[in-house]
Order: structure tokens, then C-alpha cells, then sequence
């Protein structure tokens, strides 16, 4: 049986405000195609972090600068894209925020909440775009 | 904040009894939060967490970092 497909694509500037109306919009897509409501709450948790990193670390919070969403909403999975425009990073250079001194610092932990929560997530374009994938269970 | 720097020794609860979701962000306001307390030689107590959020601290160990309580009542013991 063929799969249905639901690939869309989002573009906002680097804006703070913005990632509450991306993420609304594609949570209620999941929830729509049967998500449970743990898987829902980790793709939130996963895609929240994402768009932040883009939006401060990767554009600077400059609202010149754009964020681009793609993503597709399948019957056994979530994937999705998040590109920035900034000049990327080595996430291999990030410091694990459990270990030592690093557990008392105010931030640092968004990509281990991002690989802590989907199935997949990998850096592409020198680190201006992160590839995840949560696959639903059955 | 303000309430943290006008009390000389601050001892603050902070119930999470209606929070459902939370991202890194907040987890480093609570660092903060709670380093303003610790400076002023005050106390921070977390209590009532969902059991998804918890998860949420476990993973970046926090759950070690912060004092955790099952409910408001023990918090304020």
C-alpha cells in the first residue's frame, strides 16, 4: 500500500515569536495523524530546541535572516529539516551539559534534549541544517 | 527575579503542578534562578513535577542538581 505523504515547507525570519505558531501548527498535524501524545511531546520538546538554535545561535536573532522548516508527516514517521543562514558549527565541539561544571551553566542543553527525544538527528551543510526523524510506533 | 533580590534570604517553592511542557530555555532560567538563591544563602525547592518533565530532567541530570519534592506539602516542610 502506497504511503501518504504530507511534505510541507515553512519560512519565518529569525524571530522568537515565531517558533510558537511553527510549533502549534505542527503539533496539531501530528496529533491529527495519530501521534501518541509521548511522541508529540518529544518532537514539541525536539523541534522547539531546533528552531531556537537556528533562530539565536545560527541567525543571530537577526529577523533579516530567515529559517526554513521542511518537513513531511508520513504514516510511520516525522521528519523535518531546520536550516538557518548563519555560518554553521561543529556540534561534536559541543560540550555535554551532564558532565562536570557544565550541569550548572544556564544553556548548552538543547541538543542533547533534541537526540535524548528523536530516533534521528544529524547535521548537514556545516552545521546550518539539522536533519531529525521520530518514527511513530505502531 | 525582583522578589530573589529584594528578600535577604530567599526561600522560594516552585510548583510545577500545571506545567506540561518545558525547553532548555527554561531549564537554564531555573539555573539562574537558582544561583541568584544560593548567592543570598536562600533555598529552592521544585515539587509536583509531571512525569514527562522529569524525564526532561533526568536526561540533562538536573533531577541531581535542583531539590526535587513529590508535593507542595513536602516542599514546605
Amino acid at each position: 500500500m502506497q504511503q501518504q505523504i504530507n511534505r510541507k515547507t515553512i519560512v519565518i525570519p529569525s524571530s522568537h515569536g515565531r517558533i510558537c505558531d511553527v510549533c502549534g501548527r505542527i503539533l496539531s498535524e501530528l496529533k491529527r495523524n495519530n501521534f501518541s501524545e509521548d511522541e508529540v511531546f518529544g518532537i514539541h520538546l525536539a523541534i522547539e530546541e531546533a528552531l531556537i538554535n537556528a533562530v539565536k545561535h545560527g541567525n543571530g536573532a537577526d529577523e533579516a535572516k530567515q529559517v526554513k522548516i521542511d518537513y513531511c508527516i508520513s504514516t510511520d514517521k516525522f521528519e523535518v529539516n531546520i536550516a538557518d543562514e548563519g555560518s554553521g558549527f561543529a556540534p561534536e565541539a559541543v560540550p555535554d551539559p551532564r558532565v562536570g561544571e557544565n550541569v550548572f551553566k544556564a544553556s548548552g542543553r538543547g541538543l542533547l534534549l533534541m537526540k535524548a527525544y528523536m530516533d534521528q538527528v544529524e547535521y548537514v551543510e556545516r552545521g546550518t541544517c539539522v536533519h531529525m526523524i521520530k518514527y511513530k510506533k505502531a | 527575579m525582583p522578589i530573589i533580590e529584594q528578600a535577604p534570604t530567599p526561600n522560594i517553592v516552585l510548583d510545577f503542578v500545571n506545567v506540561r511542557f518545558l525547553s532548555s530555555a527554561v531549564l537554564g532560567l531555573l539555573i539562574r534562578i537558582s544561583k541568584k538563591v544560593y548567592q543570598k544563602n536562600g533555598k529552592l525547592r521544585l515539587c509536583s513535577i509531571y512525569p514527562k518533565i522529569f524525564e526532561v530532567f533526568k536526561i540533562t541530570r538536573l533531577d541531581k542538581v535542583f531539590d526535587i519534592y513529590q508535593s507542595r506539602a513536602d516542599a514546605i516542610k
